[in-house]
């Protein structure tokens, strides 16, 4: 087994123009494009010129001069690393004279450097170590007892990392990378000459500073000035696997860096074509929980959930759980049990759950988490452009000139992309924010929206049908594209709606609270500014319009030619890293894989054909159905894979009183979660570390996640459900998640060219990949919308139901925050609890004010719905009348808060506006110590004797 | 909802869900609102469901507005118009549609 670093060219790939030069590197004629650094040049031309300040992720520095070459013709010794090559160039990178340069550059890094090599944890990794061979250094004349930086205090705060300073060469990558890759500019160098050190803010700590724990300084750092933690503690890897986060739906790619079985680090993949290189805290540290005491690594039973739970074997697990879903299926009917898939599960194992459901169990009784987050972008975007995914890959935010962000925050929720719209943003495009928060993005360094608009939570729908009014009034819209693409008389009939003065900005500036004029500024701009790119997140699906407002976005995009080409298009960002690929994988009761329609006889005589049983042309229950048809009666078996219902799905009552009702609730998941606390099998699970697949992120883009160790539960997901289904007779023969895979594309269209081959060939795949599209489709309707003409849907603003009043004067919005992930279930379990250790409830002072709360109070939040208690955080981040919090924590359960109220379309949960009022408290509620109690007695475990 | 309770019976969120949906697509105009509603409890809405909602519209037709019981009538009798504007998304075809992502 071998491990090797990944290339380092030392400079980024020039931009492209198109054209190239041929120049002599060390006798060898080398082509390469023009403005490439002859540092590049060399490295791609199989040399290697040494360097220092040098790395590819960054742009050329120039200030450690041991990257010198010699150009004939040209006096001096200039640095390869900020010299362009020319046609006709002739470079000598190796001679006598150079060597003798950099050899005394060297002596003068290591002459204050400290000499502990065989003891420092890069020994091995380091490229001081490297260039100092290179160089052929052998002594440093100056000695090493003049004045030094070596012996000063390591900074050991943040969780994942350490800083040394005496081993600093002051280099500037990890300031650079802050700056250039994540774009946060926390790091700065301190001080001038001998005393110049890296400082992160104001010279505080890692922890406390502005650093977002992304990694990119410590991956740039050529020495162990800036050094994981655990490298430290087990040594450099010896091998690397190439894999796929599972956090989040950017889908960034890493090499999981091993030492035998153990984690050693993960590295983002250069080749990524997700994340590019880069990460984020979650994925390059908060991995942690794979290994984490509280895994569940053995199957367990219960008669009834306020039993201990007890060890049982595999056979005994899966015959009990197949024995009683038969059992209450003949009791109750075909239709009274159903399951769940997981958005963190892969797409081989969510089409198996799909298929034990509609195969094994008869119905269609199936749905996901995705329905408590961007259903409607599916259905809107469906009804629109005619499928139900975002346009654009990631690059494509590169072309921008105008991105429009809509109910997202992607520095918290998506911050690899992020940071990519933030370089796109420092490059001069323009920034609208339509949001009730002052997220990041309004205000952060070097980016600062043209236009926020922060508007009340619910008045989406009107805000954006008022941007349609300037658009339509104003005659700013592309009426070349509309004729070509769209239908023309559906857009007339659009016009004429949103032209009405009541649409108009300044009739709906009282339901909005926003501006007129920042609404007529911000829709001139999205209009005329050339390419204009729609970003959005949460904030737009979950309200009880969630579909009407993706209908609106689509309206606005296909008005203003903004879709079918780079730099525009309309994006949802997705929120769990595999809800693309569940949703594409049949998991919504009313549809097989490729979002065809149960009812389709054709579509289902094909699956019929494949899997040898007749299947239900009815629709089945979508989660929030399921509960309400527990506590009817009528429903009393679910299987739950990897999602934690109980803590992220609305009106956690509602949810249990689901949950007690049933006879048969099945778990399988890394932890006894909160879900499992109504339980009667648990099946322990495995994670993306452990198993062979695939995931497919928000461009569509399908990935292998790759096993890197052996399950600790002893099988993967895909293999557990297997068992399940066997044991139902349903005689599956899956070896390996490749045959899955090949079933998928086998049974869906869009899938047709997916093998495992291919992915490993070209690294990734964005569906549609088949004999029309054989490379995939990075862009969605270039010469035409799916759907055919591109249809303009009059979306008119009906406001939520729920409603403030003097009881629940405050409104409240929920989300998430950059350290951690959904429900918490993997991040609690990391050291990212160090940045979030609570959820806190996000108030302005002047609502602080009112009710005699400061910052850190514990204040009880109380709804319709119920009630918790947190402490309260007064920021200015929320506008006056809304506050915030968000549901990582289970002590919270903010879900106990929010109401059953849905969108129209979808059932997806208005999570983003709930009438609240807030005042002080004491501490937790009854509520929650109740829980508490409830959720103790329910995880426990009966010693294996007494369960003998 | 009243201020008192969240909590609705699974016949009163049915009742509410059909009344919102209609809501959402009164713009249209009653003739195809009446049809792509029918259209949206066909083809989403689970059998037991539908018979909730049928149930209603026969016993107790007063919670159940026009264009509603219209739409409920027109489901049951099994006759969902096909390919109404509002619906024309469910089509089959290559590249695919859903209510979700």
């Amino acid at each position: 087994m071998s491990f090797s670093r990944e290339t380092d060219h030392g400079t980024p790939a020039a931009i492209a123009t198109g054209k190239s030069v041929t120049l002599t590197i060390d006798g060898q004629s080398v082509t390469l494009p023009e403005g490439t650094s002859i540092m590049r040049a060399a490295s791609l031309s199989g040399g290697s010129i040494p360097k220092l300040c040098a790395t590819d992720s960054v742009e050329s520095f120039g200030s450690c001069r041991l990257c010198l070459v010699e150009v004939e013709g040209r006096n001096g010794y200039p640095a390869s690393c900020t010299t362009p090559i020319a046609d006709g160039m002739v470079v000598r990178t190796q001679t006598e004279r150079l060597k003798k340069l950099r050899r005394g550059v060297m002596e003068l890094y290591i002459s204050d450097h400290p000499l502990d090599c065989l003891t420092c944890g890069a020994n091995g990794d380091c490229e001081l170590q490297d260039q100092a061979g290179a160089v052929g250094l052998r002594d440093v004349r100056y000695g090493y007892d003049g004045a030094t930086n070596m012996g000063q205090a390591k900074d050991q705060s943040n969780p994942y990392f350490d800083f040394d300073p005496s081993k600093c060469i002051v280099c500037s990558r990890c300031v650079r990378a802050c700056d250039e890759v994540q774009g946060t500019f926390a790091l700065t160098i301190e001080g001038m000459g001998f005393d110049s050190k890296v400082s992160a803010s104001q010279g505080e700590g890692f922890l406390g500073s502005e650093c977002v724990s992304c990694g990119a300084c410590v991956q740039a750092c050529p020495t162990a000035s800036l050094i994981e933690k655990k490298v430290v503690e087990v040594g450099t890897p010896d091998r690397a696997v190439v894999t796929t986060c599972a956090y989040c739906g950017v889908g960034c790619t890493f090499r999981a860096e091993m030492r035998g079985e153990e984690l050693v680090r993960m590295v983002p993949w250069k080749d990524g074509k997700a994340n590019r290189g880069h990460s984020c805290v979650k994925g390059r540290f908060a991995w942690g929980y794979a290994q984490h005491q509280d895994r569940i690594l053995n199957p367990m039973i219960r008669a009834s959930v306020d039993q201990p739970w007890r060890e049982v074997s595999w056979d005994e697990a899966i015959a009990h759980t197949a024995s009683e879903f038969r059992r209450i299926q003949a009791k109750y009917g075909t239709r009274s049990i159903g399951g769940i898939t997981s958005s963190r599960c892969t797409n081989e194992e969510t089409f198996l759950v799909q298929k034990l459901i509609r195969q094994g169990f008869g119905n269609n009784n199936v749905d996901t988490c995705a329905r408590v987050c961007h259903s409607p972008t599916g259905y809107g975007l469906s009804q629109t452009f005619g499928t139900s995914a975002g346009t654009q890959d990631f690059d494509s935010v590169m072309q921008a000139d105008v991105i429009l962000v809509i109910g997202a925050n992607p520095t918290d929720g998506h911050p690899v992309f992020a940071s990519r719209m933030k370089r796109r943003l420092r490059q001069g495009a323009k920034l609208i924010v339509m949001d009730p928060r002052r997220t990041d993005l309004v205000k952060s360094p070097h980016v600062e929206a043209e236009h926020h608009l922060p508007l009340r939570p619910g008045t989406n729908v009107a805000m954006l049908t008022a941007m349609a009014h300037v658009i339509v009034t104003e005659k700013l819209y592309d009426e070349a594209f509309i004729r070509e693409r769209c239908d023309w008389d559906e857009f007339a009939d659009w016009a004429e709606f949103v032209s009405q003065p009541a649409r108009s900005p300044e009739a709906i500036e009282p339901l909005t609270g926003v501006k007129a004029d920042e609404v007529r500024a911000a829709a001139r701009l999205y209009a005329t500014g050339g390419n204009g790119a729609i970003y959005y997140g949460l904030g737009v699906t979950e309200h009880s319009q969630g579909s009407s407002t993706v209908m609106a976005i689509a309206n606005l995009a296909m008005a203003t030619g903004n879709v079918g080409r780079e730099g525009v298009g309309v994006n949802p960002l997705r929120g769990q890293n595999n809800v693309q690929g569940a949703c594409d994988m049949g998991s919504f009761p009313h549809e097989f894989s490729g979002y065809r329609h149960v009812s389709d006889d054709a579509t289902r005589q094909l699956f019929e054909a494949a899997w040898g049983v007749a299947l239900d042309a009815e629709p089945g229950l979508r989660i929030p159905n399921m509960l309400d048809a527990a506590t009817d009666g009528t429903f009393k078996g679910l299987f739950v894979q990897g999602e934690d219902i109980l803590q992220s799905d609305p009106n956690t009552h509602h949810v249990a009183a689901g949950l007690a009702a049933m006879e048969c609730v099945v778990v399988q998941d890394l932890f006894l979660n909160e879900t499992a606390n109504y339980a009667h099998v648990f099946l322990p699970g495995s994670t993306f570390l452990e198993k062979d697949g695939t995931f497919t992120n928000a461009e569509r883009r399908i990935q292998r996640v790759r096993k890197v160790m052996a399950p600790l539960n002893g099988h993967a997901d895909w293999e557990i459900v297997q068992l399940v289904a066997n044991a139902m007779g349903l005689g599956w023969t899956y070896d390996h998640p490749a045959q899955i895979m090949d079933e998928i594309a086998a049974l869906t269209p869009t899938f047709a060219g997916v093998h495992y081959d291919r992915l490993e060939a070209e690294g990734s795949l964005q569906w549609p990949a088949n004999d029309a599209a054989p490379d995939g489709t990075p862009t969605m309707h270039i010469d035409g919308f799916v759907r055919g003409k591109g249809k303009f849907v009059v979306t008119d603003y009906v406001p939520t139901d729920e409603k403030t009043g003097p009881r629940f004067p405050l409104l409240l919005t929920t989300g998430r925050i950059l350290s951690h992930y959904n429900v918490g279930a993997q991040t609690r379990r990391t050291a990212n609890t160090a940045w979030h250790p609570e959820d806190r409830l996000e108030m302005h002072p002047s609502d602080a004010e009112n009710r005699g709360l400061n910052d850190g109070d514990w204040v009880t939040l109380r709804s319709r719905a119920g009630e918790t208690t947190l402490r309260a955080l007064v920021t200015e981040r929320v506008a006056p009348g809304v506050v915030y919090t968000t549901f990582h924590h289970p002590e919270t359960q903010a879900n106990v808060i929010t109401t059953d109220y849905s969108d129209w379309a979808t059932n997806c949960p208005e999570y983003k506006v709930t009438a609240v009022q807030v005042m002080a408290s004491n501490g937790p509620s009854d509520w929650q110590q109740g829980y508490a109690e409830q959720a103790r007695n329910s995880r426990r475990i009966a010693p294996l004797e007494a369960a003998e | 909802m009243s201020d008192d309770t969240s909590v609705m019976s699974t016949r009163d969120r049915l009742v509410y869900m059909a009344h919102q949906i209609a809501r959402n697509l009164a713009t249209m105009g009653e003739e195809k609102a009446v049809a792509a509603l029918a259209e949206h409890l066909t083809r989403f809405w689970d059998p037991r469901m539908k018979a909730q909602i049928v149930a209603i519209a026969l016993n107790q037709p007063d919670r159940l507005s026009p264009s509603v019981a219209a739409a409920v009538a027109r489901m049951a009798q099994g006759k969902p118009a096909p390919d109404v504007d509002a619906t024309q998304f469910n089509a089959v075809d290559e590249t695919g549609h859903c209510d979700a992502g």
